[in-house]
């Protein structure tokens, strides 16, 4: 059997969404609780397969029964805020009804945040990270509604990002060291680190069934992807995997979730993101380039990291379909090429083919030589 | 070593255009008189028909976005079912655009091509004829023969099973007279094989130079098929150099670039890069992906004349590469080179709603078309080296 490293748990069809998808039910509360005996079953599943459990809960609190199982084994908790307690290794997600309820939450709290700001909101995006940031350690923003994005979201969310980039700098300056999805997370990266939902984890639902992720149960049940009795089975699982994504596998947005539900849902295949994805993607990276440079001569601890080169687009698109690395001249190369595919250029053809499509030796000596 | 480039045996005539085009398909009709047995087109149906309004909008739409549409020339497609059932439809958006790209003044209006694929049945008739008259300059028509009667009548059939070759062959030295260098698709199906030989001797007999032939993608193929659509193409390609007819002649199952390790990862088929609008205004990445097309799957919408091209929706289309939706075994083929394969069929195929599970379906069908064209140029070069000693 595949190897996934964890599990999301959806403790009850009204769980809170964690990321892009809507749960509909969390809002009106349409409770259907996991039943025991299939908790039971999920967990030791788990414990055999060595997947570590992410549980997703729902506003109402869990009968006891259900606490004393879940607290046996090693897990994280996914909750929404207004069940927030002093367990800080638990993760809160603010829906977007309760956006309104940060400035009650006291500073310092250290508290690991999902903000899910729907599109109207990002006007006022970097008011509200503000006001959270000192609240956590780490904090994630999560833009809801991408599939329906117009440019002129696209522009508001890139002015945003300018403003917040002022901030964060002179954050890190001062010594505080919060983790920001959008910002911190490409700094840090030297490689894609997505969600890879599929391939590093899958979801288990109250009906039994494993999903690619919560998402995939959300938008129809009927997307199962297997259950205990007969297996996990996902057709084309390759494409989830960054070396079937043409445009992902060209990007180095280390940071994007590069979400398979998205690009499902805005270009109907999972390997393909919308270019709003994109260009969200390239507008944090680039937001995370301005820090870094700010902050290197400033700060020792940004000395260590990698630059972040410039690139003249916001949509690997673009460099995928339209220049072919062979025409560029030496700025283009420089501007144009990720950092991560520069590499590529030293090598010959043959080497190329090689390294990326592990040919087999007997054909790659076939290749002429240049 | 032989030099190919002198025998148009595997040299098909040059396409008007090029890559420089924009293909654009008119799906006019989704009605034909005919019942191919194997059309992929498993919805026909005498409803579904475009409306002047739909063509109307979808010309103003390409002309207005010269930017989404820079190509300097542009071929616009009528397929159906069977066009010429909506001749006067056709006219009508032809002048159209005419005028329409003059108004404008668009690059198109000087470079622009009307393109036909016919069951050649209507070609004859007065409404046809004075179109074609009209257009005589900007024209391409492609009728659909087969071959042979046998093979010919064995798949095109009326919905009542009568064969249809009689109905067109009648048109065929009308067509010929007015496109000479006009050349036919010939679509090859399990109950084809044996025919195949008689059947391009026999289109080439009737004045068409250039045969475009293929099997059916579809997952029809059978234990021993290969076989024996190897030893029809030895065949045919024995008589080819035998009556020395490979200088004169192209069909397509013959090339010397065939069954070599392919390196380059591009994309066979080019759908997404073109486009195709039904009667309903929708546009599809080309007309495989039309509802009456699919068999097993939904549609492709990738946007409609109404609100324009969803550019998402062609992303997965114009970044698919070989690789990306190849199996191993057909990345490391060691004949791979000239192996085709068809979007809209691996994907109404795939095991799930995806265009990156590429059919297998006639792999034995390649390697044996390789085999028969190892065979063909080994001879032709051993003959013209026997004929070049002498001299």
């Amino acid at each position: 059997m595949k190897k996934f490293e964890y599990l999301i748990v959806l403790l009850d069809n009204s769980a809170t969404s964690f990321c892009y998808y809507d749960n509909p039910s969390y809002s009106t509360g349409n409770s259907d609780l996991i039943s025991l005996n299939l908790l039971k079953r999920i967990i030791k599943y788990a414990n055999k397969n060595s997947m570590y459990i992410n549980y997703l809960y729902p506003k109402q609190k869990l009968p006891e029964t259900y606490n004393k199982i879940i607290e046996k084994d090693e897990h994280i908790k996914i909750l929404p805020i207004e069940l927030r307690s002093k367990n800080n290794k638990a993760i809160y997600v603010i829906n977007p009804d309760k956006i309104k309820q940060i400035k009650n939450i006291p500073q310092n709290a250290n508290l690991n945040l999902i903000l899910r700001l729907p599109r109207q909101k990002i006007k006022d995006l970097s008011e509200i990270f503000e006001l959270s940031i000192n609240k956590c350690q780490r904090f994630n923003l999560i833009l809801l509604d991408i599939e329906n994005f117009k440019q002129e979201d696209l522009d508001i969310y890139a002015q945003q990002l300018v403003n917040i980039q002022k901030i964060v700098t002179g954050l890190y300056q001062s010594g505080r060291t919060v983790e920001i999805n959008f910002v911190s997370d490409r700094i840090l990266l030297t490689q894609m680190n997505n969600c890879d939902a599929g391939t590093k984890h899958l979801t288990f639902a109250p009906n039994g069934k494993f999903y690619l992720c919560p998402a995939f149960y959300h938008q129809n049940p009927e997307n199962s992807v297997g259950d205990l009795a007969n297996g996990i089975e996902i057709i084309n699982e390759q494409l989830l995997h960054l070396n079937h994504a043409p445009i992902c596998r060209n990007c180095d947005a280390f940071h994007c979730k590069r979400c398979v539900f998205l690009n499902k849902l805005t270009t109907n295949e999972l390997n393909t993101p919308s270019h709003e994805q994109c260009v969200i993607s390239h507008l944090e990276r680039n937001t995370s380039k301005y820090v870094l440079e700010k902050l290197k001569p400033l700060v020792k601890e940004f000395e260590k990291h990698e630059n972040i080169p410039d690139l003249d687009y916001l949509d690997p698109f673009e460099f995928v379909t339209e220049m072919p690395k062979k025409n560029l001249n030496e700025k283009q190369r420089q501007t144009q090429i990720p950092e991560g595919l520069k590499s590529f250029e030293k090598m010959t053809d043959r080497e190329v083919l090689f390294s990326i499509y592990q040919m087999l030796k007997e054909i790659s000596n076939k290749l002429p030589n240049k | 070593m032989l030099n190919n480039n002198t025998y148009k045996i595997s040299k098909p005539p040059e396409s008007w255009g090029g890559i420089q085009s924009k293909s654009v398909t008119f799906v006019v009709t989704e009605n034909c008189q005919l019942a191919c047995k194997y059309c992929y087109l498993v919805g026909k149906n005498s409803k579904n028909k475009m409306s002047f309004e739909v063509a109307k909008k979808t010309i103003d739409y390409l002309l207005d976005h010269k930017s989404l549409f820079p190509s300097p020339s542009v071929i616009f497609d009528f397929i159906g079912g069977e066009p010429f059932l909506e001749i006067q439809l056709i006219d009508k958006i032809c002048d159209y655009f005419k005028i329409s790209a003059f108004e404008k003044d668009h690059p198109w209006f000087e470079s622009y091509r009307f393109s036909f694929s016919t069951n050649g049945i209507l070609y004859d008739s007065p409404e046809v004829q004075k179109y074609i008259e009209k257009n005589r300059m900007h024209l391409s028509i492609g009728i659909s023969i087969d071959g042979t009667k046998r093979k010919h009548d064995l798949q095109r059939i009326y919905p009542n099973g009568k064969g249809s070759y009689n109905d067109v062959i009648k048109n065929i030295p009308l067509w010929i007279s007015q496109f000479p260098d006009a050349s036919t698709k010939v679509t090859i199906s399990r109950d084809d094989i044996p025919y195949i030989k008689e059947s391009v001797l026999h289109l080439w007999e009737l004045g068409i130079k250039s045969v475009n032939i293929n099997v059916v993608f579809e997952d029809v193929w059978k234990e021993g098929d290969d076989e024996k659509f190897e030893q029809q193409l030895m065949e045919l390609g024995d008589y080819i150099i035998e009556h020395k007819l490979y200088e004169n002649h192209h069909c397509s199952f013959f090339s010397e670039n065939i069954g070599k390790p392919n390196f380059d990862n591009q994309n066979w088929c080019g759908a997404g890069k073109m486009l195709a609008v039904d009667y309903q205004g929708n546009f599809y990445p080309c007309v495989r992906f039309t509802p009456f097309s699919m068999e097993n799957k939904q549609a492709i919408v990738t946007g409609n004349c109404y609100e324009g091209i969803n550019l998402n929706k062609l992303r997965p289309f114009l970044t698919l590469d070989k690789k990306t939706q190849s199996t191993e075994e057909c990345i490391n083929c060691e004949v791979a080179t000239g192996c085709a394969w068809c979007q809209g069929a691996n994907y109404d195929f795939a095991d799930n709603e995806t265009i990156y599970q590429r059919s297998t379906c006639i792999c034995k069908m390649h390697k044996a078309r390789v085999r028969a064209n190892k065979y063909f140029w080994n001879k032709l070069e051993n003959v013209n080296n026997l004929v070049n000693e002498k001299v």
